[in-house]
């Protein structure tokens, strides 16, 4: 078989990208394919949103967790990373590897609980590891208002979370945002631990059948 | 696979297309290649993919075994930049990709399953 059935099959672009998921060069080339893996995967469900605005957790879990698996990852739900930490992907060598914490969104105190989840019980924050998401399903109305009290919430949190830095983020603009933080698993002297925020809208306006 | 066999080796999109009458439709290939990929980087991963480089003048003698096998990660920079071009010979991007070939094989577990399945059932 030729090489130009892969490109005939793919395109150049795909199968790039399908190679770099296959062997990232490094973690950051790992992490920053897989953001933009996870940026398609959220745009499939909020796509679906109808299906998905009474979905639990669990099953908007298993929902990103199928999604990412079709595109080559090694991703699995519950898995036991000293707990059962929500999304749990690594790349296919084993070298890489990201959790995520995924929530409706209950309001402050319950997102934050999922932020200490994973900083305190799964995250390894060893090179190589030191990256994580927050995931934030919301099925209610005015999305971005709601993750953006989310934010606010978060990033008054500096003693929960020693050095936390919150920035903007370049993809989904106020449904997303940047955090660092030391991980007292690490210490201050261990790289900070970063954390993508990101909001899945779920939500199904009234009148619009499943 | 277990219909074929444990003498099953390696598994190739002219091979599989033959079979399926499907050779000479260049969308029926592209649904052979994604069936294959499913079935090398799906769930239940049963085949490995390797990229294969030829030497580049293939006109007069058989072929026995090829240059190199070329990792995932080079096969990228080889699509992306020409880094694993060797300069001296004027080869150019395309002639070299033209040298790679892409062959599906299937994992030595697999392939070890098979074979116990096999002498399970004689």
């Amino acid at each position: 078989m030729r090489l130009q059935d892969l490109l005939d099959t793919y395109g150049q672009p795909e199968l790039i990208e399908q190679l770099r998921r296959l062997q990232p060069a490094d973690y950051d080339e790992f992490v920053d394919q897989l953001q933009k893996d996870l940026l398609y995967v959220i745009d499939l469900i909020e796509g679906d949103a109808k299906d998905f605005h009474d979905a639990s957790e669990d099953e908007l879990n298993r929902e990103v967790v199928r999604l990412l698996r079709a595109r080559s990852y090694t991703a699995s739900h519950d898995h036991d990373e000293g707990g059962h930490v929500d999304i749990h992907v690594r790349s296919r060598d084993g070298r890489f590897s990201w959790l995520a914490e995924a929530k409706l969104d209950k309001g402050p105190a319950y997102l934050t609980s999922g932020v200490h989840q994973l900083s305190d019980r799964y995250a390894r924050g060893t090179q190589d590891h030191n990256h994580g998401a927050l995931i934030v399903y919301i099925q209610k109305n005015r999305c971005t208002e709601r993750f953006a009290t989310w934010r606010k919430h978060f990033s008054q949190l500096t003693a929960d979370f020693e050095g936390l830095e919150v920035a903007d983020c370049a993809f989904r603009q106020t449904l997303a945002f940047k955090s660092r933080y030391v991980l007292q698993r690490m210490g201050a002297a261990g790289p900070k631990y970063q954390v993508l925020h990101l909001a899945v809208s779920a939500f199904r306006p009234a009148g619009v059948a499943a | 696979m277990a219909k074929l066999g444990p003498q099953l080796h390696a598994v190739s999109l002219v091979t599989v297309a033959d079979a399926l009458g499907w050779g000479n439709d260049k969308d029926l290939r592209k649904a052979i290649v994604r069936a294959l990929d499913q079935l090398t980087f799906g769930e239940s991963s049963l085949l490995e993919r390797h990229f294969l480089l030829w030497p580049g003048d293939q006109s007069s003698e058989v072929l026995e075994e090829p240059l190199a096998q070329i990792s995932n990660l080079e096969m990228r920079r080889a699509l992306e930049t020409n880094q694993l071009v060797v300069n001296e010979t004027g080869e150019t991007v395309q002639d070299f990709l033209s040298r790679i070939s892409v062959e599906y094989v299937v994992r030595n577990d697999v392939r070890e399953q098979l074979r116990a399945h096999q002498v399970k059932q004689s």
